[in-house]
């Protein structure tokens, strides 16, 4: 870091988490879902709405204009809009963090919310559909994916995920060990839409294609749903209702060229692979010091990549990185212990950073990481853009 | 798959001169990259400017057509109804001699039989809303 960077280590901590319900199928506008999860969050963090000072979130059905006027907030002192994906939510922690350790301002909501089941598959005639725009990327879909039916994430991530695959033998079980950690973790979840479904490597292995190599059950969920947390600033963070869980470090990554995967130069440097060094020189950690892991998990082999890429193991060595449980709540990291995109709920990897801070502050019940201190969440968003977030209690 | 067949793929949309110009050659059978002017480096997906050397000086430049397989997805379920006719499919990501990928789909051969370093040719199909769309089959010498 140059010696005039902003050192915003621990200035910050997440000191109030909120969930709607997930589903499929809402009858209400996500607008209305953010805003329920947000005045949850608030209340978590024993806060009053207008001391919400600042608001963040990617580009979806709600403004940050819209939430101050639902709340009251009449001094909204800093508001951004992050662009990245599924990759938005973390990044969005660490621009709080910076606002907060900048003096701009106290008390931010960090939140996201769509309808992800039922707006991605509208009825008809729906009389106020939702629709989720991705400007970075349209062009590239447009004309250059679109015209050969590679219209969905699941395909364009198949690319990466074919060359590694077949570059490094990479077993469909590898791929499997992440859906059936999450999938394991998720009945335990309350709000987990899985819960009651568990899943056997068998059953995982005899799952339809999809987009090979992706499988049904190498693909997250697709839900209605918001969750937002609070980032208030650290030296009045003790003083609230919860363990507060400090954000030690952040940093956001983008691939090159960040819009088209076919023509990067190393297809496996993902926007991770420039995020997490820093994060971690940040921290002063190394992954192994990790007691939980929270990764992004869209697709499984995502994850295998996100993995390499933090420094886990050496490139191509994911695939006996995660067997024998590794990713289990008895392994040696715990991964998505409320289950993930996968087996929770698809709400932007939000919902990660909900889970990271109910395991700091020792709430995680039935997959309570023993003695978590330290724990890591990723985001994965766009074309592979990749943030990291290091937190601890 | 003859030249007379209907391609169900949806057309191209263009969002500036760059990506009409690209379609316009494929339209004539051509498949053309830009390249800088400057210093001679080849680049897909088009942009204004050389990313090697920041030039905004630059040319369309006929592409041999020749690449190998650098990887791949085959699509069980169409996303789209414009595919349902036609699945599964496969759609390539091809190193060309030129030093550019370009994402297309595969022709004359069974998914099955891919891997990488595959060596392939561009074969143009029309499409129905006219103009052609460039895809690959494999080509005998490597």
């Amino acid at each position: 870091m140059s010696d005039n960077s902003l050192d915003f280590r621990d200035k910050a901590a997440i000191v109030g988490i909120g969930e709607t319900d997930y589903t499929r199928g809402a009858l209400r506008p996500s607008s209305e879902m953010i805003l329920e999860s947000t005045r949850i969050a608030i209340a978590d963090a024993g806060l009053k709405n207008t001391d919400i000072d600042g608001i963040i979130l990617p580009p979806v059905t709600i403004t940050a204009e819209e939430i101050a006027a639902n709340l009251g907030i009449e001094d909204l002192r800093y508001s951004a809009s992050i662009n990245m994906g599924g990759a938005s939510p973390v990044t969005a922690l660490q621009t709080a963090a910076l606002a907060i350790a900048a003096g701009i301002a106290n008390n931010i909501v960090v939140t996201v919310g769509w309808n992800g089941s039922s707006a991605l598959r509208p009825k008809p005639n729906a009389k106020f559909p939702e629709l989720i725009s991705i400007p970075a990327l349209e062009r590239t879909l447009q004309n250059y994916y679109f015209p050969y039916g590679s219209a969905s994430p699941v395909q364009m991530y198949a690319w990466i995920a074919m060359r590694h695959m077949q570059t490094f033998g990479v077993s469909q079980e590898a791929m499997g060990a992440v859906a059936l950690a999450c999938r394991r973790h998720a009945q335990f979840n309350d709000k987990a839409t899985t819960r009651g479904q568990e899943l056997d490597m068998e059953g995982y292995l005899n799952s339809r294609w999809i987009s090979e190599p992706f499988r049904l059950f190498d693909c997250c969920l697709e839900t209605d749903g918001a969750c937002t947390v609070i980032v208030s600033r650290a030296d009045q963070a003790k003083d609230l209702r919860h363990k507060p869980a400090y954000i030690m470090a952040a940093a956001e990554g983008h691939p090159y060229p960040a819009d088209d995967i076919a023509n990067r130069p190393d297809m496996f440097h993902i926007g991770l692979s420039n995020s997490a060094p820093k994060a971690f020189a940040m921290a002063g950690l190394k992954p192994t010091d990790m007691d939980f892991l929270q990764v992004y998990d869209c697709f499984t082999y995502v994850v295998l990549l996100q993995l390499e890429a933090m420094g886990f193991c050496e490139q191509g060595a994911v695939g006996e990185f995660v067997k024998d449980g590794t990713l289990e709540i008895d392994g040696k990291f715990p991964m998505n212990t409320h289950g993930g995109l996968h087996s929770q709920a698809h709400v932007w990897g939000l919902n990660h950073v909900v889970e990271a801070t109910r395991q700091l502050r020792g709430d995680g019940g039935g997959v309570q990481v023993k003695d978590a201190e330290l724990g890591l969440v990723t985001g994965w968003g766009d074309f592979g853009d990749g943030s990291l977030v290091i937190l601890r209690n | 798959m003859t030249d007379t067949q209907f391609i169900p793929n949806p057309a191209p949309r263009p969002t500036n001169y760059l990506d009409e110009q690209f379609w316009e050659n494929c339209a004539n059978k051509i498949l053309s990259f830009q390249c800088c002017h400057d210093c001679e480096t080849w680049r897909h997906i088009p942009r204004f400017m050389c990313a090697s050397c920041g030039s905004p000086n630059w040319g369309w430049r006929e592409s041999h057509g020749r690449g190998t397989v650098y990887s791949w997805t085959v699509c069980h379920m169409p996303m789209s109804p414009h595919f349902e006719r036609d699945f599964p499919y496969a759609v390539l990501v091809v190193d060309m001699e030129e030093g550019v990928r370009i994402t297309a789909g595969l022709r004359d051969l069974d998914y099955r039989e891919l891997k990488i370093g595959l060596p392939v040719e561009v074969v143009f199909e029309p499409l129905e809303e006219g103009g052609y769309l460039p895809f690959f089959r494999p080509r005998k010498e490597a």
